[in-house]
């Protein structure tokens, strides 16, 4: 119920033992350093290779960005010598990769551009002019380009006198090619932008266009080759990418450790390193530490003092563990408090399924989630708890007697089960709207929709009033916890007045309720007085703030029943999709139970999702808002030793 | 009948007026927490914690709406 014990531990040494400091401490995966803020001491600067690791990095990120991601090669540690001769592979890989990828770049634009000129050339060469005498004339003007209005050429160009012209269609790009006297330039030009023109210039047309054109087609023919050429190099690049991969997370790591100094405080020719282990691991690490640097060492073990922040590592077992997503979900305890995972195992399942309470969506939710956990690795402890979660709504299920909402069969089914597999519910009368059936009931301890209780003389469903009683006991059970923190972390007198003030209030609150309705003897001034003494007690300890929460106490304990409410609502869907929707068509027999079939399989798929979000933000808002409040802060640090990083992402968005 | 009805309805705006009263608070603060994810995904159990914390109203309203069926018998 408590995290994890740590211990303060100071680490001095000699720079010449820098490294093997750092890679005893990087293979322990213990230490989670505190950073030292600079004082009288200096912050140690990063070991002499980092700079030009992180230059690496760098560029094998660039390289890998131009690639889809491939799974990464197993490389040995990295020595001195291996680490230069990589340094020396990935320049040459890096300079080959901008030298490849520059020239393609160069032929793909060179290609792009040929083709363009050889589709509008080889439109010009259906014109059968002769265009380098045409651009040289100077009595004659003329248009050369593409158009967009295909249907208005007849009706604007072909009405101009001055204006001869002759257009083509190639590649569904229609060129046109207008020439007219020098002096009509101005109205050429007036004429063509009506229809949506784009000029091409010709100026570069030096040859007979069939010449042009023979040329341009080896030009790209070259281009295509040299192309290939750089592609070569680039599938070269390629195969290098699971060693370059492989590479980036031995360096990156590597990167890590040479830039721990940077946490550390130094003198000239020491460091300090102030951080926290485990209490358990004290001697192991001592002892490795010792090992390393041949006792050139001082290690300093402290205990943890008030001041200090602490980082919190949860200790839970096998059945808890999964419940630390829903703690991780809000913040995780700081290190004097209790860990209320193992609290949200032991009620947040019984919540979640003392809402669904249905045996068939508990077992359905219970295959989809074992589905998911197997499907989806990284949801599973999401999944684990909503496995655990659906269990017990089965049991639910068992204790209201849900079967996807069905409450009985009929007499005939129940006969029928009774012959066939032994299986026989109790006959049971039921009087709806005056109408008397009988129906074989599954076995329940209680009816949830039907079933009231007397309270204060009013009929009030039974699952409400458990409900209320749930959270009375419940939020009781938080200010317990809550005195207990606060006993531990300000003393007796402040815990008393902080948290068990509350429950003086509510013993007042519940003598005087009690004398009114006449159960108790003594006058109910007395349960008057009691309250008023713990707000007194209440306004003393947690001031002004306690006493405007008061009435939010009697709402919070009423807010628990949601916990019948939510199932209700729950159940008033799935009567409807069986008995409103479904079964009518199921009546009438023949092609109409398929469609009943599927109204039910579409009502009961919508109403299992509603029965996941319900029950899951319900349950979890009861204990965040409701329970939590009572003695939970959080906001600790959590523990995170230096140590390998178990998958690191590196790759940049490509 | 006339006074079955008149219970239909009174559960009917216990429970309607109560949904809409809880997604209006709901609205500015679910903008918010969304507002706030997008700069800190960490924030998603706060935001969803202060999301849902007016939908004790529908709760309430639910209660009510039910407690008032439960009179008409």
């Amino acid at each position: 119920m408590r995290p994890e014990q740590m211990v303060k531990c100071q680490i001095m040494a000699p720079k010449t033992v820098y490294s093997q400091t750092i890679d005893t401490l990087y293979k322990l995966g213990l230490y989670h350093i505190t950073p030292h803020v600079k004082d009288d001491l200096d912050i140690g600067s990063p070991l002499a290779d980092a700079e030009d690791l992180s230059a690496m990095l760098v560029k094998i990120g660039s390289v890998l960005s131009a690639f889809d991601p491939v799974e990464p090669k197993k490389l040995p540690v990295l020595t001195n010598k291996s680490l230069t001769a990589a340094q020396k592979g990935v320049r040459k890989l890096y300079d080959d990769f901008i030298g490849a990828k520059l020239a393609m770049e160069t032929h793909e634009k060179d290609v792009a551009d040929a083709k363009e000129r050889k589709q509008w050339l080889s439109a010009l060469k259906t014109f059968g002019l002769d265009i380098p005498t045409l651009i040289k004339s100077e009595k004659l003007t003329y248009m050369f380009g593409t158009v967009s209005k295909v249907k208005d050429i007849q009706q604007i160009i072909g009405s101009a006198n001055d204006i001869s012209f002759q257009t083509t269609t190639n590649n569904s790009t229609t060129y046109i090619l207008a020439v007219t006297s020098t002096e009509h330039k101005a109205f050429l030009h007036e004429t063509v932008s009506k229809l949506g023109f784009n000029e091409i210039a010709l100026d570069s047309v030096t040859k007979a266009v069939k010449d042009e054109l023979a040329s341009l087609s080896s030009r790209i023919t070259k281009a295509n080759d040299s192309m290939q050429k750089h592609h070569k190099k680039w599938n070269i690049i390629q195969k290098e990418l699971p060693t370059l991969v492989g590479l980036q997370e031995v360096v990156h790591e590597e990167v890590r450790k040479q830039e721990l100094p940077l946490n550390f405080a130094v003198t000239e020719s020491t460091f300090v390193a102030n951080g926290w282990v485990p209490a358990k691991k004290t001697e192991i690490i001592k002892n490795a530490l010792v090992d390393a640097t041949g006792n050139k060492i001082h290690i300093e073990y402290t205990k943890a003092d008030k001041k200090d922040f602490v980082p919190v590592k949860l200790k839970n077992n096998v059945l808890t563990k999964p419940f630390e997503f829903l703690l991780n979900l809000y913040s995780i305890p700081s290190y004097k408090e209790f860990d209320p995972t193992t609290l949200l195992f032991l009620t947040f399942p019984f919540f979640f399924g003392f809402m669904l309470g249905d045996f068939g969506y508990g077992l359905v939710l219970f295959l989809a989630f074992w589905y998911m956990k197997k499907k989806f690795p990284s949801t599973k402890d999401a999944a684990k708890i909503l496995m655990f979660a659906a269990l017990i709504s089965m049991i639910f299920g068992g204790v209201y007697g849900e079967v996807f909402g069905f409450e009985h069969v009929s007499v005939e089914t129940g006969k029928a089960w009774c012959a066939n597999y032994g299986v026989c519910l109790p006959e049971h009368t039921l009087i709806s709207h005056g109408v008397e059936t009988t129906v074989a009931d599954f076995p329940r301890l209680f009816n949830r929709v039907h079933s009231h209780m007397n309270v204060f003389g009013f009929e009030v469903l039974t699952v409400l009033v458990v409900g209320a009683i749930i959270g009375f006991i419940h939020i009781n059970f938080g200010l317990f916890l809550g005195f207990l923190n606060e006993l531990r972390s300000h003393g007796f007198k402040h815990a008393f007045e902080a948290k068990l003030s509350w429950i003086i209030i509510e013993i007042g609150v519940i003598m005087a309720v009690l004398s009114m309705i006449g159960m108790l003897v003594v006058s109910q001034w007395v349960g008057w007085i009691i309250a008023l003494i713990g707000v007194v007690i209440l306004g003393k300890g947690e001031g002004i703030q306690g006493i405007v929460e008061i009435p939010a106490l009697a709402s919070q304990m009423l807010s628990y029943m949601r916990l019948g409410a939510v199932g209700l609502a729950s159940v008033g869907l799935a009567v409807v999709v069986n008995e409103n929707l479904a079964l009518p068509f199921i009546d009438r027999g023949g092609i109409f139970v398929a469609v009943g079939l599927l109204i039910m399989f579409i009502g009961h798929f919508i109403n299992i999702l509603l029965g996941v979000i319900g029950p899951f933000l319900h349950g979890i808002r009861l204990h965040y808002v409701e329970f939590f409040s009572k003695f939970f802060t959080g906001g600790g640090v959590p523990y995170e030793p230096f140590e390998k990083k178990q998958k690191t992402n590196l790759r940049g968005a490509k | 009948m006339a006074e079955a009805g008149l219970i239909a309805i009174g559960a009917g705006l216990a429970l309607g007026l109560s949904a809409l009263a809880a997604g209006w608070a709901e609205s500015s603060i679910g903008a918010a927490a969304v507002g706030a994810m997008a700069e800190n995904e960490k924030l998603f159990g706060k935001g969803l914690i202060l999301t849902v914390i007016p939908e004790t109203l529908v709760i309430f309203g639910l209660v009510i709406a039910i407690l008032i069926i439960g009179l008409a018998g």
